[in-house]
């Protein structure tokens, strides 16, 4: 149960990432978009800036979050979706604080996140009942 | 029923010959759903490894990829694309790396207009209401100035420009302010289509290694260049990048080129990525720019020693505010002799063989930029391990103290803002309900109505001009933009009678 929430929620952190996330002006942007246009702004600077280019990770991470869900992995299931769900739920909220107008993506990514953190306790639950 | 063994439930398939273990569940090849989830876990897990490296390629390809365009048309179109679609973020991104950068204090800008109510509480640099362009059919031509430098030519399309007076973000004090010199826009809203190729405008690009990014400083010196008919420089070969080890270092160094006339040093000085456009167009002017100097020493034969400078930084990051706090300078003019000139931060002191003189912070007529910061500050940018002079930000960080010094009552009382620097005189003109018409024999007022307690100013004068004025008042209320310049036209053109008799 727990890996099957796991899952759900990073692969709907991974459809919330490719929606329209902020809008400036008319133009809409992705939640990578806006990452890159961060970067190149230098809104964000050292250890953050490293941590939010880390977002352009999350499809490979929804990829090993799933490959271990399917292997059984527990720990590693929870590990990988509680990251996921951390960094959306993080990047979510600082891009509905900006003065970027937030859009659909960004809700989306709040759930989804919220999701994925429920599934990765599950999981790390049941690892330790059977441990 | 087999027990559960303590790692959990075991799976295996019977082995001829061998007991079955108690810890053991036995998966048969009858049981149809033991094959089937097999079947089904290695789908799923050859589904998740494909995505696993369409995933890793996507994540290379986004970490590596350029923040420019693939050319540099395409980083002008998508200027062009940012603009019409009132993209600050794509502007932003549109331009060259150096500049961009020097451009953020904009949102703090507006942050201020907002407070002071210059703008409405719903201003957003992202979707400025009241004005909108459109960019159609836009062709462009390409001519290579240098290595990564490009010339953009547009060569056809049109710009639809749309104005609505109704929905400019004009702030309750803005509106106030017009209101007093009965100037709020109450023209209809209007559309203009412009066809560009009749302009031929030029926007120059650059491709720092990084993609192509479009350049306003590039673009402003190349249109000078082309003006003056001077040839192109040779980029990457002009005024070379000479920073200094700190802030204060920088400053310190700018002042004592200052002094000595030294345009060469004082642009080394200023941000090579910032003025990147200033170092390489410098030496179609310098060379006659340093004769004049030369020329000048040798007419006026003096000396200045700076022998003090009293210098603090505040550094934040790669970005640090730098704030004179006095200097002592001396030396000889001729004409004036020896003279010293010193500021302590509130008062300047000036002695010299003939005079002297000390003026103080107090001395100075009061208005509401009285609380403003009155300590210069220059900004300064480290660039590659160097500090140097960033001219944008400075004139941005002057701004914004300038504003942050004030609040609405302030400029809702024009009169003790800007009549201190006007004078008496012309400090009526802000006095409420007035109106534009000839001053009275005695003195000068622009306004009648309720006169200012000072309003006499000595002398008997008229205001010139005053009859040039009056083709606005003949302008109809549905007076579009095409109406208000061809008025300022005619205005101009009388004031130019008017000096030339």
């Amino acid at each position: 149960m727990g890996r099957v929430v796991a899952v759900a929620g990073a692969l709907g952190v991974l459809v919330a990432s490719f929606l329209p996330w902020g809008r400036s002006g008319g133009a809409s942007r992705t939640s990578y978009e806006l990452v890159a246009a961060a970067g190149r702004l230098e809104v964000v600077s050292g250890a953050v800036a490293v941590g939010v280019r880390g977002w352009y990770l999350v499809p490979f991470l929804v990829a090993c979050t799933w490959l271990a869900a399917a292997r059984r992995r527990l720990l590693v299931t929870a590990t990988l979706s509680a990251l996921v769900g951390s960094a959306a739920v993080a990047l979510a909220v600082a891009v509905k604080a900006s003065p970027v107008g937030a859009e659909t993506g960004t809700s989306v990514a709040l759930v989804a996140g919220a999701t994925a953190l429920i599934g990765a306790a599950r999981s790390a639950w049941e690892h330790r009942r059977q441990s | 029923m087999t027990d559960t063994p303590p790692g959990g439930p075991q799976e295996s398939s019977p082995v001829e010959g061998q007991s079955p273990s108690p810890y053991v569940r036995w998966e048969t090849g009858g049981s149809g759903r033991g094959v089937g989830a097999s079947r089904s876990r290695l789908v799923g897990m050859g589904v998740g490894l494909v995505a696993l490296v369409g995933a890793g390629v996507f994540s290379v390809t986004m970490l590596s990829a350029a923040s420019g365009s693939a050319t540099a048309e395409a980083a002008v179109e998508r200027l062009f694309g940012a603009v019409g679609e009132e993209d600050v973020i794509g502007v932003l991104e549109a331009l060259a790396p150096g500049e961009r950068s020097a451009l953020r204090p904009v949102e703090d800008l507006a942050d201020e207009l907002r407070r002071l109510g210059i703008v409405s509480d719903d201003f957003d640099l992202g979707a400025v209401g009241g004005v909108d362009l459109q960019f159609d059919d836009l062709t462009f031509e390409t001519e290579e100035l240098g290595p990564g430098v490009a010339a953009v030519h547009i060569t056809g399309g049109t710009v639809t420009s749309s104005t609505d007076p109704q929905q400019l973000p004009i702030g309750p004090t803005l509106r106030k302010l017009l209101g007093h010199f009965d100037a709020e826009p109450d023209f209809e809203a209007t559309t203009t289509t412009e066809d560009l190729a009749a302009d031929a405008p030029m926007i120059v690009a650059l491709d720092e290694g990084d993609g192509w990014h479009a350049s306003w400083s590039y673009t402003v010196a190349e249109g000078m260049r082309r003006e003056a008919g001077e040839p192109v420089p040779a980029f990457g070969d002009g005024v070379e990048a000479a920073g200094a080890d700190s802030p204060e270092a920088a400053v310190r160094q700018a002042v004592e080129a200052a002094v000595d006339l030294d345009a060469r040093r004082l642009i080394g000085l200023v941000s090579p990525s910032e003025a990147a456009a200033l170092h390489d167009y410098a030496p179609l002017f310098l060379d006659d720019a340093e004769a004049a100097v030369a020329e000048l020493r040798a007419e006026v034969p003096y000396e200045v020693d700076v022998t003090h400078l009293d210098l603090s930084s505040e550094t934040d990051g790669d970005v640090a505010q730098v704030r004179l706090g006095g200097f002592e300078a001396s030396g000889t003019v001729p004409g004036l002799g020896r003279f010293s000139v010193s500021y302590d931060g509130d008062c300047f002191t000036f002695e010299a063989d003939v005079e002297a003189d000390t003026i103080c912070a107090g001395d100075l007529p009061q208005s509401g930029f009285g609380g403003a910061d009155t300590q210069m500050v220059v900004t300064t940018v480290r660039d590659d391990g160097q500090w140097y002079l960033s001219p944008t930000r400075t004139l941005f960080q002057q701004v914004l103290g300038a504003l942050r010094a004030l609040d609405r009552d302030d400029l809702e009382d024009p009169e003790s803002l800007f009549g201190p620097f006007f004078g008496p005189g012309l400090g009526s003109a802000f006095a409420e309900g007035g109106d534009f018409v000839e001053g009275p024999g005695n003195g000068t007022s622009l306004f009648e109505g309720t006169p200012a307690p000072d309003a006499a100013v000595p002398g008997d004068a008229e205001l010139l001009g005053e009859e040039c004025f009056g083709v606005f008042e003949d302008l109809p209320p549905t007076a579009g933009p095409e109406d208000y310049e061809r008025a300022e036209k005619e205005v101009d053109d009388c004031l130019d009678d008017l000096w030339d008799d």
